[in-house]
């Protein structure tokens, strides 16, 4: 029961069989023409003719601002932890397969490092991973030179390859293998007629990548530090400061945390004390120059370069992939299409040329 | 009163869904897509096929949502002031209001609207005024005016490019007086031009300070204002090369003839810019396939402004920009808020008379308009409003204005609000409601219908939704016309341009007499100091609040010069950390910066002519000197 097909008009009733369980996302178009990870209500269907979406699927599991604990004071014997509310687990169908990886890539940070962060290793954990295997790169991809795609062969729960009218569905887990079966007779076995034609994509779809990332040379030039401190500078004076690239990226996790006084008898709250405090965190940027600010004001990182410097040496060099398995790019090409300053992994990359 | 209204909120586990609007803040207009629950705006990221955004938005975008959630939202209507302050039912202070406006005397009120109003919103003020006969302007102070004054008077239309793409597709692109940190999706096309080989011209010491490295060809006068004429005299040798659209304009014959009678050495003293390069920069753009331009607000709020764009503009003109001319320009909705007050245009001379002191106004009804934290005069304006009898504040926040104000309404914020804007690029885009406003809050228009109705204004069957506030905007101003109000689109068309063909005039300013020269540099005030734009540079991802935002772009923070002129005090880059900022008429601390573009001798401390004046009270005497004009200055160690 490897390899399964699903028919596409099946897909609807093949999510709603996994609503008891999960609560299912998937790749919704809105506005004009924007591709969003949104929840898919009973009975609707998917987007399918799409690149990617702008702001991963990181997000469901690493959210933008998120709820850690309340403290309460409301107890005279001391503060009391509340800890968040408990969450359903996530069915994403429609994942990319860099998204994927990169999902793989945070729960390592998150949780295997000599800590555990349940808050965001438990919802991966325990999420069932949908993925869409790429067929047609968008402009901007170059998965298939970071060991991410386009097709995987670990770190989803089934692969779904688009054969047109039908799904071939692989099984890469336990669990997948589970939903599979109570899929019942919407998932058959895939014929040969299938097979053939995913060896056939297989075989075209590494051709079809029009963008190409120099990332061995950027490993050496950036493991070395031999980019000198004028090409950063320089860099640095076109990076915009957005912060873009951090968000957008599949395997960053910067992030700061604070803790919001709240009102009296507020959600959570027993209400009987002076107060209690909400502890959230929030997506940071490692580009933003209060990142790395110290207490006594003084900013190791003050000017862009360096910030830019820092970024780099954590997605690419050795001394990092040491310590996460492997580099932080997983080719999606999202800090391609968001960043004003043309200083994405790729380009940047290339950009290196001249020190080579 | 104004209690807390929101804040963030966790995104985990909340609905998922997603709502495309515009992002609140600068005239590009970048469209964004908001995630959130239904009560609270959880965050947002850029569209990735809107035409600006393309995927990219600057740091105020992506934080938009939380420098949103503030913590002083203005959640009451108010009347009284200081110690007789009150929260008052809606009623009491729409009451208050209208008997305030009919029995002020004619011509007593003024009726101030800010540049992020929507379209909707500016256009029931507009109607109200004009009830009232009451002098109605903007406060737009990044110059819109005299960019779109300058715009119909050469071009015959009123606004610029199109798209920022024309930019990023020049072979050469000059820069004037744009202030790049502060619109950074034009800041990145000028930066994707230069890499492609783009000769990229800056002609101020703030334009070439915001893009340093990405620009081949630096020119930093410490004067822009005396660019144009030279260029224009340069351009004369090469009268016969212009195409055949210019040579056939109205008026070139005349400035054709006027540049050969006028040409000799007038100005002698521009080492920056000799003659030969000047003529070699002409050259070079008329060979060009796709000449293009900034023009930003350091250019358009000098003084003179009007004057010095038209010639500007005629001088882009001549040389083949005009479809390629962007203005860096300008709050969300500045260019809209102007396409409304179109027929007031004259009235801004009142608003400017009565910031200026030199006449008074019995009621001033400020719509969305925080002019305390505008003006670099706070003192003065807030003479004026103490003077007024009544000040009808409606806003969104407890602003800088609210302690002066008699009567305050709370309005809708962004998220909150349904209504449209036109961006720079002449787009007519939708803020789409998403979340609940707080429970006394109300659109500007409900508000303002309310009290027409107690003055006796017919204001139609009923208050208006959105939808019919729109086709009222699309009757009332001509550039609307055809375009239609469909909730499901963000971005609703382009306004309607006449498309007039160039003129020509002779030139107000001629060279010698061009602008008054640059201070020069005595022993006490050896440099000469500029305002640059702070780049929005944000401390971490925890923006949460309006006033950190605000505090962001105050100006105290960074001054930026040459290594030469750090040494020049003893310090060293890395190991000063603050330094003295010292001009005829204030100082102030700032950190050094050393910039690689910097011509040693000028600085450039990090302020805004609007938002970040107020801090900077001192540094310049007078608003329009807030351009272009250099300040004699010294640095110190502290």
């Amino acid at each position: 029961m490897n390899r399964l097909r699903l028919d596409k008009p099946l897909v609807p009733a093949f999510l709603d069989r996994l609503r008891g369980d999960y609560r299912v996302i998937g790749p919704r178009l809105v506005g004009e023409g924007d591709i969003v990870y949104e929840e898919i209500p009973p009975g609707a269907t998917v987007a399918w003719n799409f690149t990617n979406s702008l702001l991963p699927p990181k997000a469901l599991f690493f959210p933008r601002v998120e709820e850690l604990f309340t403290l309460d004071y409301g107890d005279p014997r001391g503060p009391t932890l509340v800890p968040a509310a408990p969450e359903r687990p996530l069915a994403v169908f429609g994942m990319r397969s860099c998204d994927a990886t990169g999902l793989l890539f945070l729960e390592r940070f998150f949780g295997e490092r000599g800590f555990d962060d349940p808050t965001v290793t438990s919802r991966v954990r325990d999420s069932l991973r949908m993925t869409l295997a790429c067929t047609v790169p968008g402009p901007d991809c170059f998965c298939v030179c970071c060991d991410a795609g386009p097709f995987l062969t670990a770190g989803f729960d089934l692969q779904f390859v688009d054969l047109g009218e039908r799904l071939l569905v692989e099984v890469g887990s336990e669990r997948g293998l589970t939903v599979a079966r109570r899929a019942g007779d919407l998932l058959v076995d895939a014929g040969p007629e299938e097979l053939r034609e995913l060896d056939e994509l297989a075989a075209q779809v590494d051709g079809r990548f029009q963008r190409r990332s120099y990332l061995s040379r950027g490993t050496k030039l950036l493991s070395l530090d031999r980019l000198p401190a004028e090409a950063w500078e320089s860099w640095g004076a076109e990076c915009q400061g957005c912060g873009g690239c951090c968000f957008v990226c599949p395997t960053c996790s910067c992030f700061t945390v604070r803790d919001i006084p709240l009102p009296k008898n507020a959600a959570g709250c027993s209400g009987q004390g002076q107060y209690s405090v909400r502890r959230e965190r929030i997506w940071d940027a490692c580009l933003y120059e209060g990142f790395t600010r110290e207490a006594s004001g003084h900013n190791p990182r003050e000017q862009a370069g360096d910030r830019l410097k820092r970024r780099f040496f954590h997605k690419l060099s050795l001394q990092c992939s040491e310590i996460m398995g492997r580099h932080g790019c997983v080719g999606c090409g999202r800090c391609v299409q968001t960043c004003m300053g043309a200083l994405d992994i790729s380009t940047l990359m290339e950009r290196t040329d001249a020190y080579d | 009163m104004c209690a807390r209204f929101h804040n963030l909120r966790s995104t985990a586990g909340q609905p998922l869904e997603y709502i495309p609007t515009t992002c609140p803040y600068c005239s590009c207009g970048c469209g964004l897509l908001v995630h959130h629950d239904g009560e609270h705006l959880l965050s947002a990221h850029p569209s990735s096929i809107h035409p600006v955004a393309r995927g990219g938005l600057c740091v105020r975008g992506w934080n938009c949502v939380g420098a949103t959630a503030a913590s002083d939202r203005l959640c009451a209507c108010l009347t009284g002031r200081g110690a007789d302050r009150q929260v008052a039912p809606w009623w009491k202070a729409v009451e208050k209001i209208s008997n305030a406006l009919t029995s002020a005397p004619r011509g007593e009120i003024l009726f101030v609207l800010g540049a992020s109003l929507a379209l909707e919103d500016a256009l029931a003020a507009v109607r109200l005024a004009e009830f009232l006969d009451a002098t109605v302007a903007a406060s737009l102070p990044s110059g819109v005016p005299p960019a779109r004054e300058a715009l119909r008077a050469v071009l015959g239309r009123s606004y610029g490019a199109a798209s920022p793409e024309v930019l990023r597709e020049a072979d050469v692109l000059w820069v004037f007086g744009a202030d790049l940190h502060m619109y950074p999706q034009l800041a990145s096309r000028v930066s994707q031009a230069a890499r492609a080989g783009a000769e990229v011209v800056a002609f101020d010491v703030v334009s070439a300070g915001a893009a340093a490295t990405s620009i081949r060809h630096v020119t930093v006068p410490p004067n822009n204002l005396r660019v144009v004429p030279l260029l224009l005299e340069s351009a004369a040798f090469l009268a016969d090369r212009f195409p055949p659209a210019v040579t056939q304009a109205p008026g070139f014959a005349r400035l054709a003839a006027l540049w050969r009678r006028g040409r000799g050495p007038v100005l002698p003293d521009h080492p920056w810019l000799p003659d030969d390069q000047a003529a070699g920069l002409v050259e070079r753009v008329l060979q060009a396939e796709r000449p293009a331009a900034v023009v930003g607000e350091r250019w358009l709020t000098a003084g003179n402004a009007a004057e010095q764009t038209k010639e500007l503009l005629q001088c882009l003109a001549l040389l083949g920009f005009a479809d390629r001319i962007c203005f860096a320009a300008g709050d969300a909705n500045s260019w809209g808020v102007a396409d409304l007050l179109e027929d007031h245009a004259e009235e801004a001379e009142h608003l400017a008379a009565f910031l200026g002191g030199c006449t008074s106004f019995s009621v001033v009804v400020l719509v969305e308009e925080d002019i305390l934290r505008r003006t670099p005069r706070p003192a003065a304006v807030e003479a004026r409003l103490r003077e007024a009898h009544t000040v009808v504040l409606l806003d969104r926040f407890q602003t800088a204005t609210l302690p002066w104000a008699t009567v305050a309404l709370p309005t809708l914020a962004f998220g909150e609000l349904d209504g449209t804007l036109t961006s720079a690029f002449g787009l007519v885009q939708h803020w789409r409601a998403i979340v609940r406003p707080p429970p006394a809050a109300r659109p500007v228009r409900v508000w303002l219908s309310r009290i027409g109705r107690r003055v006796g204004m017919e204001t139609g069957p009923s208050l208006g939704t959105g939808q019919d506030w729109f086709r009222r905007v699309t009757l009332a101003a001509p550039a609307y016309a055809g375009l239609e109000r469909q909730a499901s689109r963000l971005v609703l068309g382009r306004v309607a341009q006449e498309q007039g063909g160039m003129t020509f005039t002779e030139p107000a300013t001629r060279l010698a007499d061009a602008a008054p020269p640059a201070p020069g540099r005595s022993g006490r005030f050896p440099l000469q100091l500029m305002l640059s734009g702070q780049a929005a540079s944000w401390s971490t991802g925890s923006l949460s609040d309006r006033e950190d935002l605000l505090a962001r772009e105050a100006v105290h923070t960074v001054v930026r010069l040459a290594a030469e002129d750090l040494a020049g005090i003893g310090g060293a880059p890395g190991r000063t950390a603050l330094i003295r900022v010292v001009t005829p008429h204030a100082e102030a601390f700032a950190v050094p910066k050393v910039e690689p573009g910097m011509p040693p001798g000028v600085v450039l401390l990090a302020a805004r002519p609007g938002d970040g004046a107020r801090a900077l009270q001192g540094f310049y005497p007078d608003p329009p000197a807030l351009g272009v004009q250099p300040v004699p200055a010294r640095l110190e160690l502290p």
